[in-house]
């Protein structure tokens, strides 16, 4: 618990091996998450942003200890969970899926998917369903949705009973990935809203992943930048949004307009945006794409460097 | 002639329980032929039935009620109005076994009766059109990202000439920086070309910059017609604005969103009254009983007892 930081990553890596069709051999590595220091700190909420095939859901998975990491290191409340994970901590770190239509088994009723959790951890079932109103409750819903189906319900309210069932083993960590993605403009500010009341409530930590920057300005308190299994730039959901530096940064501010017509919305965006260069010379990842890339770029690959007080960006043209 | 006219448009499903309202008396159009009009609602509220009901394509288990979309003054089921639709899922609307060449170049020689060769050289000219290199004409839908699909896609439709383009969410599966380019890229056709549009979406920010009319959709009735600057800067019907204020927003700081309270209808569900009614924050006893009727505004309208 030193100086409140819940939660940090070590040169964290996750590489899926490529095999070939013949022989199944190795021929090459998918690099999803490659080398990711991270700091939570206690009751912070991190945005986690990136496009798809960043690694940013791979990376939520390896928090949530639902996905081995290939090395690096992870310590959560100072306890290094990188390769035991001791069964006093599982119900602290929980995960939240994007998609509340196959995140519950449609044969069971709500009260036995939100009481699950609980009866893993050997609780009684009475106590277990007494808990289980208490959190349905939390979240918005009622007591007549314990005997119902999930099919009874809608994409909003599903997603409320997947976080029920998440903060029924009363976690410290949530991940929470894309959760309001798939939901309507109505749905998903309750669910923002629901979300940020119980975080203050239960005193939580979110890692939350989205691609809506619009949505990660509203609930974070600081924002991740992530390309190619990389964090790109890091640092307060002001500097991010005022002071942006990466050149993919930018890009990215740029590509989405705010609901106002009358905003002169020019996006900046680099001719090539179709592939990642996945052939990971020693140069930066990000240079294929680049319009401001330098000798430099093809050269090495930048470091995550401090620019300001808590501000960092992985770029050579940022070196001091 | 108008572009677009749809009158009294009210669209059935075939349900499990009979046939169910899904569109109720819809009233749009399009006036100039480089306008682009969008449709905004949420799931379930009938924009996208009202879209295939426009582009001619509504399902067997679907029927139109009464009323009419007339494209340039031509039935749309009449089979001489021409519409065009781009979906959301690009992959599925390719043929996987297909060129992208083949593809563009069978419109050429099955509408237009051209030679394989003739048909082939106006499909390098769509390419180019729609921002690809000549050489995808040789590849298969598999070979291309998720923009590159939708862009063949958009080269199909400017290559059959079409009078109206429907466009289905044509980004939403797509990241923000290709989103941002293929909207440009229908922006520009429609300007371009003077091919009118009426696209389709979810998303109030997108909307903000393409359309230059806005329809907002609850529950399967249009309850908000406006130009787009007015809709913005003057939002008149109560879920409007709380649509407005539910979005959190890339460009200022909010500490809280205004949420709606409760869930959209679904269909064959509808509330009796104003649809809106039992959410609507400024509701009273009329509007629980009696449908609103269209009030005109400006060059649009709203279905609201508050302005009648």
């Amino acid at each position: 618990m030193s100086n409140g930081v819940l939660v940090k990553t070590v040169g964290l890596k996750k590489y899926y091996e490529v095999r070939s069709m013949f022989l199944k051999r190795v021929v090459g590595y998918v690099k999803a998450v490659d080398g990711v220091d991270l700091e939570i700190r206690r009751g912070e909420t991190l945005g986690l942003v990136g496009e798809s095939g960043s690694g940013k859901s791979t990376l939520g998975l390896v928090l949530a200890k639902l996905v081995e990491p290939t090395s690096g290191i992870y310590i959560f409340n100072g306890i290094d969970i990188t390769q035991r994970f001791p069964k006093a901590l599982r119900g602290k770190i929980r995960i939240v899926f994007q998609d509340p239509y196959s995140a519950l088994n449609p044969r069971l009723k709500i009260k036995e998917s939100v009481v699950e959790p609980l009866m893993a951890q050997g609780l009684d079932r009475d106590e277990a369903l007494e808990k289980a109103v208490d959190y349905l409750k939390l979240v918005g819903l009622s007591e007549e949705h314990l005997e119902v189906y999930p099919h009874m319900l809608s994409g909003g309210q599903r997603q409320r009973v997947v976080v029920a069932r998440a903060l029924i083993t009363e976690p410290e960590f949530i991940i929470l990935d894309e959760p309001t993605s798939m939901l309507d403009v109505s749905t998903q500010a309750q669910m923002l809203e629901l979300l940020k009341d119980v975080k203050v409530e239960k005193n939580l930590t979110y890692l939350f992943i989205t691609h809506n920057l619009a949505v990660a300005r509203y609930i974070s308190d600081t924002i991740a930048i992530m390309f190619a299994g990389q964090i790109v730039e890091i640092g307060t959901k002001n500097t991010i949004f005022n002071n942006p530096l990466h050149p993919y940064t930018k890009t990215l501010l740029s590509a989405y307009p705010p609901p106002d017509p009358e905003f002169q919305w020019t996006p900046e965006i680099p001719e090539d945006t179709s592939s990642i260069d996945s052939s990971y010379r020693q140069g930066c990842r990000y240079a294929g794409r680049c319009p401001l890339k330098i000798d430099d770029c093809l050269k090495s690959m930048p470091e995550l460097i401090e620019v300001e007080r808590s501000h960092s960006v992985r770029c050579h043209l940022y070196k001091t | 002639m108008k572009p677009l006219e749809v009158k009294k448009l009210t669209v059935e499903y075939m349900m499990y329980r009979g046939w169910v309202e899904v569109v109720s008396n819809a009233d749009l159009e399009i006036n100039e032929r480089d306008e682009i009009l969008a449709i905004v609602g949420e799931s379930g509220c009938g924009k996208t039935t009202l879209g295939l009901t426009i582009a001619g394509l509504l399902p067997s288990n679907a029927r139109v009620v009464h009323g009419y979309v007339k494209v340039f003054g031509k039935d749309v089921n009449s089979g001489s109005a021409k519409v065009a639709m781009i979906f959301q899922d690009a992959l599925t609307s390719l043929n996987p076994l297909l060129t992208v060449g083949d593809q563009i170049a069978e419109i050429y020689i099955h509408h237009f009766a051209m030679s394989k060769k003739e048909a082939f050289e106006e499909a390098m000219k769509r390419l180019a059109e729609v921002g690809l290199q000549a050489s995808f004409i040789n590849k298969y839908p598999h070979e291309l990202s998720g923009g590159q699909r939708q862009r063949v896609l958009i080269a199909m439709v400017i290559a059959l000439r079409p009078e109206l383009i429907v466009a289905d969410e044509p980004t939403t599966a797509l990241d923000v920086t290709t989103q941002a380019k293929v909207l440009n890229l229908l922006k520009s056709i429609v300007k371009g070309k003077g091919i009118p549009m009426v696209y389709i979406t979810h998303d109030l920010a997108l909307v903000a910059h393409i359309a230059d009319k806005i329809a907002v959709m609850y529950a399967g009735q249009v309850v908000e017609y406006r130009e787009k600057l007015a809709l913005f800067k003057d939002p008149l019907h109560l879920y409007t604005q709380a649509l407005l204020s539910s979005l959190p927003r890339v460009d200022v700081e909010l500490s809280e969103l205004r949420t709606i309270r409760g869930e959209p209808p679904v269909p064959g569900n509808f509330p009796k009254g104003c649809r809106f009614s039992p959410r609507c924050p400024k509701a009273f006893s009329r509007c629980f009983v009696e449908e609103p009727r269209i009030k005109n505004v400006g060059n649009g309208y709203v279905r609201c007892h508050l302005y009648e």
